[in-house]
């Protein structure tokens, strides 16, 4: 009996030590005491600033707005490979917006795999030649009274470059940030702020974001790229309450030196901000297979392009992230294959293989 | 000790009143109507007995056909038009059930691609709303290599009612039977042979989708009202589009599309349309105080369901003014058909808008995509 105490005891002592030795090595030595903090309901805090992160939305919708003229109407607008260029580097005063122009930084310099998404970019100008495309031969293909651009197989490569630039610049730039405010120590309030406030910037959702309200087009603050999927593809998963929130508690826990709660905000709006990835992406895997959309290549291959740029975002995922490495190269491959092929499968194999990863891996 | 066991009550209270709260949309009795017995009437009423009736008249076509194709003959010809007409009517009986076995059979592709909403009969050019791709149709019958499976535009045109449309009916149809007879008899057999197999795949399919069909009373994306709302809403647009408005010219500055009506060379249009709509006003009413209708006023919204009511009837009325074949109405009577137009507008706005946003269905079937 006094054996098995014994042995009971050893064994929980040899957990506690275990246990013990997982400890998060970053975890700050010397905590410092909370002090009370209310969580505001509008992200107006008092010193508040993310204009580079802005900008940086700004700069992408500029040039994925410009990489649409071409698709106006159904005969050729000519596209300007300099300006495009332009708008990358940010030289030569190529954004309408003048204050982008003075910024003194350009998105190609905070994206991740930047010579691919730029390559998508300059594949807008190379396919838009006014040639009608098929399989093989890129050109375009009508999409309503308007046409889409797309590549040899498909791919509209405005949206692979647009989608693709959420990941790889916002979505990534975010996880960073957010991972990086978890690492800091609690006393160090002024560096968390400022990366935390960088990362809700690439959220680009007004700081009174209210989920009830549908945005106009016309409004200068309405919600940009990710805060717009907030409402177009993440109302079914309560994305823009659940980040939003998360942004503001977090905000305010920095303040009240609480990294508890600062830490478990960071990891909350990571794993909804990839799980909104995801339902975008399954909508965009899923339209193309239905009846109302078969037969009409233009608005098949423009979902597709975009699943295509969302699925890419998951290469820049957080370390703890629900999806496994060999998941994502199934979707990933998927998504990289020739799009005439995708929507001419009987029964859709490979969108119903990459939804039902999708689905199952992110609870959709 | 009494105050903690007073908590645990309250908690158990909290949680049980929770629990009884179910969002009013899962209910599948809602303010006294019950959306069971509603989804069991048009199982059982309308859907099944009308796919079953459609593998009935795929068969006497199938029979038609073949006499025909034995001999072709001005005679046979014309009981090939009878069946074919009593299976394209009974098409637009089934057509707004788009969903479950016969979106797994993409049925409405096979049988009559409408072309899609988003193809512009001025910017798309030739395959667009009800076409028939007769280069592809002659090139088929010619090599012999073709796919019926495969799900392009061109694929679609050249199959189901249009392809058959083209074959049985077109100027010298009887004549180009003696021209490369076998494979042009090969190929009209495929495409019967290919209609009727989907027509029993989807009428066999609904045994085992009933139960599942009936148990969702839920109003969300995919669920069986949704679906129906939504193909309701789709059927009318079609009607507005590429029935109706877009041959007449609503979509190219009034430049008429006469090839484009629904099955053109057998030449009954507008009968066509009539029974799409009579079968969307019997969906919407229902039976035995079953049906969208009654479900629309136990919501609370009589206005609107004697709204639509009234606008069903105003849209058939002028409707069923328009003379076939609506190819040639189009250019001598343009205001009649106009004036079928106008109503209608307004019976899809009605469903697309009112009726749907009652029900708490979003309709999805657009390609309404933000970019």
């Amino acid at each position: 009996m006094n054996k098995n105490v014994l042995s009971v005891g050893a064994l929980a002592l040899a957990i506690l030590s275990i246990t013990s030795c997982k400890k998060d090595p970053v975890e700050p030595v010397d905590p410092t005491p909370i002090k009370e903090y209310t969580v505001p309901t509008t992200y107006n805090f008092a010193n508040t600033d993310y204009t580079k992160a802005r900008q940086a939305v700004l700069m992408a919708v500029e040039l994925d707005a410009y990489l649409k003229i071409a698709n106006a109407g159904s005969t050729l607008v000519a596209l300007d490979q300099n300006k495009i260029n332009n708008m990358f580097a940010n030289t030569g005063n190529p954004f309408t917006n003048t204050d982008l122009n003075s910024a003194g930084f350009n998105i190609t310099s905070l994206t991740s795999d930047a010579s691919l998404y730029k390559a998508y970019a300059d594949s807008v100008v190379m396919f838009n030649t006014g040639v009608t495309a098929s399989q093989g031969v890129g050109g375009f293909v009508p999409r309503g009274a308007n046409k889409i651009v797309v590549g040899p197989n498909g791919v509209e490569y405005g949206q692979a470059f647009i989608k693709g630039t959420m990941g790889a610049l916002m979505f990534k730039e975010a996880v960073a940030l957010l991972n990086s405010v978890k690492s800091m120590s609690d006393a160090d309030t002024a560096a968390a702020q400022k990366a935390w406030d960088a990362a809700f910037g690439y959220l680009s959702v007004p700081v009174n974001y209210d989920t009830s309200v549908v945005y106009q087009s016309a409004d200068p603050l309405k919600p940009l790229l990710w805060g717009g999927y907030l409402a177009e593809r993440g109302k079914a998963i309560q994305a823009g309450g659940t980040i939003f929130q998360a942004f503001l508690k977090g905000r305010a826990a920095i303040g009240g030196y609480d990294a508890t709660v600062r830490n478990a905000q960071a990891d909350i709006i990571m794993e909804k901000w990839e799980q909104l990835a995801a339902a975008a992406a399954l909508n965009y895997v899923t339209a193309p297979t239905a009846s109302s959309a078969i037969g009409n290549l233009g608005t098949q291959f423009h979902a597709l392009s975009e699943g295509l740029g969302f699925i890419m975002a998951f290469k820049y995922r957080p370390a703890n992230s629900k999806l496994s490495a060999a998941d994502f190269q199934t979707l990933s491959n998927i998504l990289h294959k020739d799009f005439y092929v995708l929507v001419n499968q009987s029964g859709f194999t490979d969108l119903v293989t990459a939804q039902n990863i999708l689905k199952n891996t992110y609870g959709l | 000790m009494k105050k903690v066991s007073f908590l645990i009550v309250f908690v158990l209270l909290a949680v049980g009143f929770i629990a009884c709260r179910k969002p009013p949309t899962d209910q599948e009795v809602e303010n006294g109507f019950d959306k069971t017995a509603m989804l069991t009437y048009y199982a059982d009423n309308i859907i099944v007995p009308g796919y079953t009736a459609m593998v009935e008249k795929m068969q006497a076509l199938e029979s038609a056909s073949n006499t025909f194709l034995a001999a072709p003959s001005g005679d046979a010809q014309a009981t090939v038009k009878e069946a074919y007409k009593q299976a394209y009517l009974q098409y637009q009986k089934v057509a707004a059930f788009q969903f479950g076995p016969a979106e797994t059979a993409l049925l409405d592709l096979y049988l009559n691609f409408s072309g899609g909403l988003d193809y512009s009969f001025t910017t798309s050019g030739e395959l667009t709303g009800f076409s028939v791709d007769t280069n592809t149709i002659e090139n088929n019958i010619t090599t012999g290599n073709y796919n019926l499976a495969n799900m392009s535009r061109s694929s679609f045109y050249s199959q189901g009612f249009p392809a058959l449309n083209y074959l049985f009916f077109a100027p010298g149809a009887i004549e180009k039977y003696s021209t490369n007879t076998a494979a042009r008899v090969a190929y009209t057999k495929a495409v019967i042979t290919r209609m009727a197999t989907l027509v029993n795949n989807v009428s066999t399919g609904w045994t085992a989708y009933r139960s599942e069909f009936i148990a969702n009373t839920q109003t969300n994306v995919g669920s069986p009202i949704g679906n129906m709302v939504n193909q309701m809403a789709y059927q009318m647009d079609l009607l507005k589009g590429p029935r109706l408005g877009w041959p007449l010219g609503k979509q190219s500055n009034g430049i008429v599309f006469a090839t484009k009506c629904e099955a053109y060379y057998a030449g009954f249009s507008v009968a066509l349309a009539i029974e799409n709509l009579t079968n969307l006003k019997r969906i919407y009413v229902g039976g035995e105080g079953k049906g969208f209708s009654a479900y629309l006023v136990a919501l609370g919204n009589e206005q609107m369901n004697n709204d639509v009511l009234a606008q069903f009837d105003a849209a058939l009325s002028k409707l069923q003014l328009i003379p076939d074949p609506l190819s040639n109405t189009l250019t001598t009577q343009p205001q009649t058909v106009d004036a079928a137009y106008k109503e209608i507008q307004k019976l899809l706005t009605l469903l697309k808008t009112d009726v749907a946003s009652a029900t708490a269905v979003q309709i999805t079937f657009m390609d309404n995509d933000g970019d």
